[in-house]
């Protein structure tokens, strides 16, 4: 469902197109920073498990 | 120039689109759902392809200007980093020896191996385009309905992503780390 969610605001900024560029720009960036919040859960995820 | 500019973010669309579609006819062939680390680097690779619709879709309007050059090939550049650190990463997880890795292998390399080549090769070729705006000259070509279809394509790829990972995941927040079914039709949680 998070990933999900992720390809919805990039689907949304790719959509964006009859508003403006600042508002593709920050869905893009959204859709980005999600993912990378996401990638740095995956990694540190099982450690605190592990610890 | 403007031109060119356009006829690569055409090419860079649709090759980054037939790797996709090259990831789910790997995935239902062999019939292996992707891992989320998988699932990562296909989100990166379709926000990457967001820059150069974004320089179509700027060049489709009035004249390509060098500005939405420089986001279109930023947004690449954003997006190609975070693909290549997911997929680097996937690649150390698999590289002691005997380890058979994640999935089948096409063409002697695993699909993240290849995706660590394709995003390296989008941060160069963005590159190029960002040194290449000081030739820059803005010129007005009619690519309309060229930069109108790639979008949708972008977006139907978007979707079937969308579907393929509800299906995958069910109504679970995560992906578990090693899928070997489809959650929303097998009924387990």
């Amino acid at each position: 469902m998070i990933y999900a969610g992720l390809m919805l605001v990039a689907l949304a900024a790719l959509a964006a197109d009859w508003l403006n560029t600042p508002l593709r720009a920050c869905l893009f960036l959204a859709a980005l920073i999600a993912t990378v919040v996401s990638f740095g859960l995956d990694i540190t995820m099982p450690l605190t498990i592990s610890l | 120039m403007t031109l060119l500019y356009l006829l690569a973010a055409l090419a860079n669309v649709w090759v980054l689109l037939a790797i996709l579609a090259a990831a789910f006819v790997a995935q239902f062939s062999a019939g292996e759902p992707p891992c989320p680390l998988c699932v990562m680097q296909r989100i990166a690779m379709m926000l990457a392809a967001l820059g150069p619709c974004h320089i179509l879709l700027a060049g489709s309007r009035a004249a390509l200007g060098a500005r939405d050059v420089g986001i279109g090939a930023g947004m690449t550049v954003l997006a190609s980093l975070l693909g290549a650190a997911i997929s680097i990463r996937q690649i150390l997880l698999h590289i002691l020896p005997n380890d058979p890795g994640f999935g089948m292998p096409v063409m002697g390399y695993h699909l993240y191996t290849w995706a660590a080549i394709a995003f390296a090769c989008m941060i160069g070729t963005s590159g190029l385009q960002l040194i290449g705006l000081a030739w820059f000259q803005p010129q007005a070509h009619r690519v309309s309905l060229l930069a109108r279809t790639s979008c949708i394509a972008v977006a139907l790829m978007l979707v079937a992503n969308i579907l393929s990972v509800v299906a995958e995941a069910g109504f679970a927040w995560k992906l578990p780390d090693n899928p070997t079914t489809y959650l929303l039709f097998s009924g387990r949680p």
